[in-house]
């Protein structure tokens, strides 16, 4: 019973986690078709960020990191995503293809290619029993924080005057300007949530693995894709709901698939992106009546 | 209020609008007929800021607004119904008239909506929590022509509002734009439907190939219809 | 789109004349043209789906690496695979091919993977296609790093017989330019060509299409797994980092910037970055700084997306003037753009 437990918390976790990962991608696909790969970039920039900041009093460390990846994320739309806003989803995919592997080059070139470790998160290491059950306090801590970040998120969307610009936008980007949203405006702040997700991800993700390299956004970033792609690109319920659900799935093929197997855990879970991508195509990205972008 | 001079727009090679000269005066309704391809749907949306014109000249109250973002056209107080409709189809009908309000930038308060849809959009009061995109086509239509509305713009374009619609529809399109212009708004009215459009406006422009042929009262361009029907009918 | 005279003749001049002028270079450049020469192989493979197809792929460097490590395994010698892959399965532990037959073999297993997928992509095109190519890499990735009886996992491929010279690398390049110019022409090729133009073309194609992309990934497949059957037999070892997301970002670039939509710009892309390249690792020795030939070429394509989407040879393609015979005048594109508001 307690396994049990351990292990729906490590699951639920390990979910928050991603659907904060998924989010973000898929916020900036529904505002305007972008797939962001470089999106695995602004979780490492969080990360060097907090190797960069050691030695601060950890809450504000951790709020000055999230500050300067939601800025990052705000300069690479200005720099990197305007010039090509015109272009395809493909182009877009493209672009920031070519901007991930700059980004991670760029550390490469500060920071060298090895990783760097850093304490920070350390703080949550420690683990706590509550009535027998053993959990790690940064498992809390996450699951608490992404679903509060979460449930904020969807009440902006679902609720405020930018959210009703926001669904707009991602339903008909031209239409949502003739109705006076303001595009540049809605853009970024498409990105700076997504900054700020990606800001929050990245800190958990330095305090679980406790160092930071270049490549350190890379697995993060497939994560996100397959959870975005199985979720329905652009859809953020589907987002958060295929985030956990492939929490789930990790954890149970962790426990469940034969030990010679478990290294090709990835495989699988992408074989079924796979398959998602080619037996439900268009049910899963609309990509019908989708007017261009600006 | 708005007056477009020499307006020549393309796409790639192609000429869609050459030197179009034409004016909308204040509390105006101007309609812009002509056969399919004309070029009517080119001109309403490059003043409204959709495309770039290849020359000339776009004035909205006498302000330049040639380049302009779309987004700063229409809260200008200038809006465009553009063909086809496209409202918000997965927001319900109360958040597309959120948004037409906001663009109003605070020219109109929520009670003024109400007011408005309850006067000339009733049809649309009972589905204030509907998705838009499961109302029929005429109320699409006339959710678009509100949504527009409900920014009080000084001048409203519509592009082809009786486009796909039934006869009946179609005469409720018409009576709206009618009492639209009666209440004080300028409208530069797009129509293929030419004999209905330019009976209902003040003046008329008639736009073949990209060019405007024809520029007259309604009485003019009426009896011009009795005489040379196929300049504008047939030719389409 | 009419048929057009062919670049194949141009294209592989220019081939012959690198080679002919590298062979006059040192060992180490020697070495670096070698390696760009199979690098082109790759991208021509490349060129020949998401160019002719319009249909872009993250995932081609997985058929390389499923080239590279079948080639490779058939290949190395049978004294040393009882010493380097003693997990191997018995009837593969005993098989010693000639290195050209088992490049030749290593093409056919990429083709086969290709084949499995060909039917996705009769259904999917556009974002959905490039994203499902991409799963593919990582799938092929993750079982390179793990199947060790075959692979030997990250410690890496040894023992693969090195029989990529200069030459052999040239004369591929000068296979792959006919081969993929052959069809680029043939009927089939324009086809898909005119699909990729003009969406109301591919719509009259109808389902065919999706026969016709299909097709064109096995065989793309077939020319990316021969080139990595090939590369492997240039490094001799390698492991599945070699034929992951940097060889995948260095292709790309390589035939963006020479021009997507043209064999011309393959040629012309790889060159072009090979060349950069060994001016920039120079600048990067002196400078340590480690990543600025990487941070260089990905600035090049960005401002290429930007300021050039169609590349350095605006997806061209260079070929010879035929005398007499008057060229058909080139149909201009269907798809005219409205210049956009630049405000925005
Ligand atoms: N996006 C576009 N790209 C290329 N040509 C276009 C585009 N939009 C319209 N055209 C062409 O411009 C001409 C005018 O079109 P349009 O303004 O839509 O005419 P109308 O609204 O009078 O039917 C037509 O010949 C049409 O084919
Ligand atoms: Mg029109």
């Amino acid at each position: 019973m307690e396994d049990a437990i351990q292990l729906l918390v490590d699951a639920v976790s390990v979910g928050a986690q991603y659907a904060l990962l998924a989010l973000g991608i898929a916020l900036l696909f529904g505002i305007m078709n972008l797939i962001n790969f470089a999106y695995g970039e602004l979780l490492m920039i969080g990360g060097y960020a907090l190797v960069v900041l050691a030695g601060m009093w950890a809450p504000l460390m951790v709020l000055v990191s999230i500050a300067i990846v939601v800025v990052a994320a705000l300069l690479m739309d200005r720099i990197a995503f305007k010039p090509v806003r015109r272009a395809d989803a493909t182009t877009l995919l493209v672009t920031s293809f070519a901007l991930s592997y700059l980004l991670q080059n760029v550390a490469i070139m500060i920071f060298g290619s090895l990783p760097e470790t850093t304490g920070a998160g350390s703080g949550l290491a420690r683990s706590i029993d509550i009535a027998g059950v053993v959990v790690s306090r940064l498992d809390l801590v996450l699951i608490a924080v992404a679903g509060a970040l979460i449930v904020a998120l969807v009440l902006i969307v679902k609720r405020t005057a930018l959210g009703i610009q926001m669904r707009a936008a991602a339903e008909d980007f031209e239409m949502a300007r003739l109705i006076g949203v303001n595009a540049d405006r809605i853009i970024a702040v498409g990105f700076a949530m997504s900054g700020l997700l990606a800001g929050v991800a990245g800190y958990f993700l330095v305090a679980q693995t406790g160092s930071v390299s270049p490549t350190f956004g890379v697995s993060a970033v497939l994560i996100a894709f397959i959870a975005t792609i199985v979720g329905g690109l652009g859809s953020l319920r589907g987002a958060v709901l295929a985030g956990f659900a492939l929490g789930f799935i990790t954890i149970a093929f962790q426990e469940l698939l034969p030990a010679g197997l478990v290294p090709y855990r990835d495989a699988f879970v992408f074989a079924v992106v796979l398959l998602t991508l080619v037996l439900r195509p268009q049910g899963l990205i609309p990509q019908t009546a989708r007017a261009a972008r600006v | 209020m708005l007056e477009v001079d020499g307006l020549t727009v393309a796409y790639g090679r192609v000429e869609a609008l050459r030197e179009a000269t034409l004016s909308v005066g204040e509390g105006e309704l101007v309609a812009v007929v002509g056969p399919n391809g004309a070029g009517k749907s080119t001109l309403l949306n490059t003043v409204a800021g959709r495309h770039r014109p290849r020359a000339g000249a776009v004035a909205f109250d006498g302000r330049d607004i040639v380049g302009a973002a779309p987004e700063r056209i229409v809260g200008f107080g200038l809006a465009l119904v553009p063909e086809g409709r496209h409202i918000f189809e997965t927001l319900s009908v109360a958040e597309n008239l959120r948004l037409g309000r906001m663009a109003g930038r605070g020219r109109t308060s929520a009670e003024d909506v109400r007011e408005l849809v309850a006067r000339r959009f009733p049809v649309l009061e009972r589905y204030a929590d509907t998705p838009a995109g499961r109302l029929s086509g005429g109320e699409q239509q006339q959710l678009a022509i509100a949504r527009a509305m409900a920014a009080k713009p000084r001048m409203l374009m519509l592009d082809e509002p009786s486009l796909g619609l039934a006869p009946l529809m179609v005469d409720a399109v018409f009576e709206l734009v009618v009492q639209l212009h009666a209440e004080g708004t300028s409208i530069l009215l797009v129509e293929q439907n030419a004999r209905r459009a330019v009976s209902l406006a003040d003046r008329s422009y008639v736009l073949r190939s990209g060019r405007i042929v024809r520029e007259g009262r309604r009485e003019e361009l009426l009896e011009d219809f009795e005489q040379m029907t196929s300049a504008y009918m047939g030719g389409g | 789109m009419p048929r057009q005279a062919p670049s194949a003749l141009p294209l592989a001049a220019i081939v012959v004349v690198v080679a002919l002028v590298a062979g006059s270079l040192s060992r180490s450049s020697q070495l670096d043209v070698t390696t760009g020469l199979v690098q082109m192989c790759i991208v021509i493979g490349l060129y020949s789906f998401v160019g002719v197809t319009g249909v872009f792929s993250f995932g081609h460097i997985g058929f390389a690496a499923v080239g590279a490590y079948v080639a490779g395994v058939l290949a190395v010698p049978v004294t040393q695979k009882e010493l380097l892959y003693a997990e191997l399965p018995g009837w593969l532990s005993n098989v010693e091919l000639d290195p050209l037959v088992a490049v030749l073999a290593g093409a056919l297993a990429a083709g086969v993977v290709a084949a499995l997928l060909a039917p996705a992509f009769g259904r999917v095109s556009g974002l959905s296609a490039a994203l499902a190519t991409f799963a593919m890499l990582v799938i092929v990735y993750v079982i390179a790093r793990n199947y060790e009886p075959l692979t030997r996992g990250t410690k890496g491929m040894l023992g693969v017989p090195r029989e990529t010279t200069l030459w052999v690398a040239a004369v591929w390049a000068i296979v792959f330019v006919v081969v993929v110019d052959l069809y680029q022409n043939s009927r089939i090729g324009l086809q898909l060509r005119a699909a990729r133009e003009d969406d109301v073309a591919a719509g009259a194609m109808g389902a065919r299409v999706g026969v016709l992309r299909g097709g064109a990934l096995i065989l793309s497949g077939l020319l990316v797994g021969l080139a990595g059957g090939v590369y492997g037999q240039l490094l001799g070892s390698f492991n599945p980092d070699v034929f992951y997301l940097d060889l995948t970002f260095l292709t790309l670039a390589m035939l963006v910037v020479g021009g997507i939509n043209s064999l011309t710009g393959a040629v012309i892309g790889t060159l072009v970055l090979t060349f950069l390249a060994q001016w920039l690792r120079d600048l990067e020795g002196a400078l340590d700084r480690p990543g600025l030939t990487e941070v260089c070429f990905a600035i090049l394509m960005f401002a290429i997306l930007v300021l050039r989407p169609s590349g350095i040879t605006g997806g061209r393609e260079l070929r010879l003037r035929l005398p007499r015979r008057r060229r058909r005048q080139e149909t201009p594109p269907p798809v005219a753009e409205v210049r956009p508001n630049s405000r925005t």
